[in-house]
C-alpha cells in the first residue's frame, strides 16, 4: 500500500463550525501541495474537500502527522488545538476502504447522494493537474470511482424521497415531465410551505407565485425565489392558472372544496392539477382528490412515502456495502499482485542467473560435452531452479491472496513480512520494490 | 409459404421479445438490475435481427424482395417496425412501462405470422405506386397506433397508481405528461398515415366490379378502418376540446388500436 494514509475530519467527527473553517479553495490546495512536496518530493497528495468533509490522502512516503496538522494550521490560520482533536486517521487497507465507502456515498450524511462521486472525481482531477497524484493514489481513486458508479447505478440507494419536500417533488415529477412551462403556486407563506416551494424552485418552473392573506409576507416569501405575490382574493384565478399547488395555511376549515375545484376544472381546460396539502388541518377538502385530473396528497401521504423510501434505502445500503466490498477486494488483489510481481520476477531472474553461471562454468570445464548433453543439462538446471523456487513463491502469493474474501482470512501484515523475508533471503538488489 | 427455418427464426424472435416483456415485468415489480437492462437490449437486438433474417429468407424463397407482398411478410414487417420504433423511443426518451405493453404486441404479431402467415397469401389486384403508398402508410399507421396503445395503457396504470398513492410503482411506468405526449405524437403520425392509407386504398374501387362496390365498402376491413379513423380523430380533438384529456384520450387510443387490430385480422383473412 506504499504508506497510504488518510487524515481528515468529516460530519461524524467535527461540528460544522470546524468543517467550514477548513474549507479548501484552489489556492489552499496549491499551497498545501507546495508545503508537502517541498518537504517530501516523493509524496503523493489528494485533498477531498466538500461541505461535509476535508480529507488528505497521502502515499509514496511517510509524512509525519504533525507536519500535515501544522501545514493545515498554517494554511487556515488556525491553532492545531482548534481542529486536531476532530481528526481521524486510517492507514493502508483501512484508508482504501474508507475512500471506497466515501465514493459510494455510504459515508455521506445522506447515503445515496450523488454529488460525492463528482467531488471525488474533481479531487483526483485537481491533483493530477498539480502533479501530486501518482502510482498509488491515482489508481486507488479511479477504482473507488468505479465502485461508486457501480453502487449508484446498480442499487436503489439514490432513489426515493429524503424528506417531505423531496416526496412532494417526486410526486410532481410523476405527473409532469417538463416544468419550464409549469406554474407552481404556494397558498400560505409559512416555513414548511416555503421549504417545499424551494424544492420546486430547483426544477426551474415557468412561474412561481405565493398567496397569503398578508401581501407583504407573500412578497417576502416570493421574491427570493423569483416569484410573484398575491392575496387570497386572487385564489380562484391562481388555482385556474396553477399546475402544482403547495398549500400550508393555518385555516381551521378547508379553503378549497371539491365543488369549487369542479367548477374551476373546465376553466383550467381539464389540465392536471397536483395539490400538495401540508396544512394541518387540511386546506383542501379530501373529496377534491377524487376529481379526474386532480392529484391530491396530504402530509400523511408524503410522510408515508418518506418512510417507504428510508426502508428501501436500508436494503439498498446492504447491497451497496456488498458491491463496495467486492470492488475493494478486487483492488487489494490488484494492489498485492502489483506489489509482489517485481519481487517474483527478481527471484526467478536471480535463480536463473546463478544457474546460467554454474552451467557456463561446468561447460567450460568439460569441453568433451556434445550439444545434446549441454542442452539436457541446461534444461535440468532450469527445472531445478523452478522446483526450488516454487514453494517460496507459492507461499508469497498465498500470503498476498489471503486478502481476498474467497481465501482463508489472514493478518495482512503477514503478507508484508513474507515479502520482506523473501527479499532478505534471496538478497534481491535495491531495484526491486521493498515491502512497505 | 414460409419454410420451417423461417418459422423457427420467428418463434425464437418471439421468445426473445417475450423475454423482454418478462424483464419489463420484473422491472415493474421493482426487481431490476443493470444486468437485466443490458439483457433486454441484447434480447431486443437479436430478436429484431432474427425477424429480419426470416424476412430476407422468405423474400429470397419467394424470388421478390418487394416488401409486404404476403401476409407473413406483412406481419413480420409490422413486428419489426414496432420493435425498432420502441427501441428508438427507449434509446432517446426512455419510458419505463413501454416495453411491458409493446413487447406483447410484437410477440402476438410474430406468432400470428408464424402460425397464420401462410394461410391466405394476399392477392393484390392492383399493382401500382398508389398501392405501394397505401400499404406503407397503412402498415406505418398500425405501428404508430400500437405504440400509442402501449403508452396509453401505461398512462392508465400510472394514473391509477398515483391515485392509490403508490409513487414508486408509478415511477416505474413513466410520468403522465411524458406518456400523454408520446401518445399524442404517435396518434398524430398514425392518423396522418391512416388517412393517406384510406384515401389511396379507395383506388382499389376501380378494380372492384361495379355491382360489388357497395358490398366492398361495407366489408369489415373498410368499416373497421373508417371507425378507427373517427376514433383517432376524436383523440386528436383533445387540445381543442379538453373534455377528452387524460383518461378518455388513453381509453380512445386503446379502443382505436383494437379496431385497427380488427382491420389487420380482416386483411389477413381477406374479409
Amino acid at each position: 500500500m506504499n504508506h497510504l494514509r488518510v487524515l481528515g475530519l468529516n460530519h461524524t467527527t467535527a461540528p460544522i463550525d470546524v468543517r467550514e473553517r477548513l474549507a479548501f479553495a484552489p489556492e489552499h490546495l496549491m499551497r498545501l501541495n507546495s508545503l508537502v512536496k517541498d518537504a517530501n518530493p516523493n509524496a503523493e497528495l489528494i485533498v477531498l474537500s466538500t461541505c461535509n468533509r476535508v480529507e488528505l490522502y497521502t502515499a509514496g512516503t511517510i509524512i509525519a502527522r504533525d507536519d500535515l496538522v501544522n501545514a493545515l494550521s498554517l494554511l487556515f490560520d488556525l491553532s492545531p488545538q482548534q481542529f486536531a482533536p476532530h481528526l481521524f486517521e486510517h492507514h493502508k487497507q483501512a484508508a482504501a476502504a474508507h475512500l471506497f465507502r466515501v465514493a459510494s456515498s455510504l459515508d455521506s450524511m445522506i447515503a445515496g447522494e450523488t454529488q460525492i462521486l463528482g467531488q471525488v472525481r474533481d479531487a483526483l482531477a485537481r491533483s493530477v493537474q498539480l502533479n501530486s497524484a501518482g502510482g498509488v493514489l491515482a489508481p486507488l481513486f479511479q477504482k473507488a470511482l468505479a465502485a461508486g458508479k457501480d453502487v449508484l447505478s446498480s442499487t436503489a440507494i439514490s432513489g426515493g424521497a429524503s424528506g417531505v419536500a423531496g416526496a412532494a417533488v417526486a410526486y410532481a415529477k410523476q405527473v409532469f415531465d417538463d416544468f419550464s412551462s409549469k406554474h407552481i403556486l404556494s397558498i400560505g407563506a409559512g416555513k414548511m410551505g416555503l421549504l417545499v416551494l424551494a424544492g420546486f424552485s430547483r426544477l426551474a418552473p415557468g412561474k412561481l407565485s405565493v398567496i397569503s392573506r398578508d401581501i407583504e409576507k407573500a412578497s417576502r416569501a416570493a421574491e427570493p425565489l423569483g416569484g410573484t405575490a398575491y392575496t387570497m382574493d386572487d385564489l380562484q384565478q391562481q388555482l385556474i392558472a396553477a399546475d402544482v399547488v403547495v398549500s400550508s395555511t393555518a385555516a381551521r376549515q378547508p379553503i378549497v372544496t371539491r365543488a369549487m375545484l369542479e367548477r374551476l376544472m373546465p376553466r383550467r381546460r381539464y389540465r392536471p392539477l397536483l395539490v400538495i396539502d401540508i396544512a394541518v388541518p387540511r386546506d383542501f377538502e379530501h373529496a377534491a382528490g377524487e376529481i379526474d385530473g386532480v392529484f391530491l396528497y396530504d402530509l400523511d401521504d408524503l410522510q408515508r412515502e418518506v418512510d417507504r423510501s428510508v426502508a428501501g434505502r436500508h436494503g439498498a445500503i446492504d447491497a451497496a456495502t456488498q458491491i463496495v466490498e467486492r470492488h475493494l477486494s478486487d483492488y487489494f488483489a490488484w494492489e498485492s499482485q502489483r506489489a509482489i510481481g517485481p519481487t517474483i520476477d527478481a527471484i526467478y531472474a536471480r535463480g536463473n542467473a546463478l544457474a546460467k553461471d554454474e552451467f557456463e562454468s561446468f561447460v567450460d570445464a568439460h569441453p568433451e560435452l556434445d550439444a545434446k548433453s549441454k542442452d539436457q543439462l541446461e534444461r535440468a538446471m532450469k527445472r531445478l531452479v523452478n522446483k526450488l523456487l516454487h514453494a517460496p513463491v507459492a507461499a508469497l502469493k498465498q500470503a498476498h491472496h489471503s486478502h481476498r474474501p474467497d481465501s482463508t482470512p489472514a493478518d495482512p501484515r503477514d503478507a508484508d513480512k513474507y515479502l520482506h523475508a523473501v527479499q532478505k533471503l534471496f538478497q534481491l538488489d535495491d531495484d526491486t520494490p521493498r515491502a512497505p | 409459404m414460409p419454410t420451417l427455418l423461417q418459422i423457427a427464426l420467428l418463434l425464437i424472435s418471439a421468445g426473445l421479445f417475450a423475454a423482454c416483456a418478462a424483464a419489463a415485468l420484473l422491472k415493474d415489480r421493482g426487481h431490476s438490475t443493470n444486468m437485466v437492462a443490458r439483457g433486454v437490449w441484447m434480447c431486443r437486438g437479436i430478436a429484431i435481427a432474427l425477424a429480419i433474417l426470416s424476412l430476407i429468407l422468405h423474400s429470397a424463397d419467394r424470388g421478390s424482395f418487394w416488401p409486404l407482398e404476403d401476409n407473413f411478410d406483412a406481419l413480420v414487417w409490422l413486428a419489426v417496425m414496432l420493435g425498432i420504433v420502441v427501441a428508438y423511443i427507449q434509446l432517446r426518451h426512455p419510458i419505463g412501462g413501454l416495453d411491458l405493453f409493446a413487447a406483447p404486441i410484437v410477440v402476438l404479431m410474430l406468432l400470428a405470422a408464424a402460425f397464420f402467415g401462410s394461410n391466405l397469401p394476399r392477392d393484390y389486384h392492383l399493382y401500382s405506386a398508389w398501392l405501394t403508398v397505401h400499404r406503407v402508410c397503412s402498415f406505418g399507421g398500425v405501428v404508430m397506433f400500437a405504440v400509442a396503445a402501449a403508452t396509453s395503457t401505461a398512462w392508465l396504470i400510472s394514473n391509477d397508481r398515483l391515485r392509490r398513492k403508490q409513487l414508486a410503482a408509478a415511477r416505474r411506468v413513466g410520468s403522465l405528461e411524458q406518456l400523454e405526449r408520446v401518445n399524442y405524437l404517435m396518434v398524430t403520425l398514425g392518423f396522418a398515415m391512416l388517412s393517406v392509407g384510406l384515401i389511396t386504398g379507395f383506388g382499389r374501387l376501380t378494380a372492384v366490379p361495379a355491382d360489388e362496390r357497395i358490398q366492398w365498402l361495407a366489408s369489415p376491413k373498410i368499416t373497421l378502418a373508417a371507425v378507427a379513423w373517427l376514433v383517432y380523430a376524436l383523440v386528436l380533438h383533445a387540445p381543442i376540446n379538453p373534455v377528452f384529456r387524460g383518461k378518455r384520450v388513453a381509453q380512445l387510443s386503446i379502443g382505436g388500436f383494437l379496431l385497427i387490430t380488427g382491420v389487420v385480422v380482416a386483411v389477413q383473412f381477406n374479409v
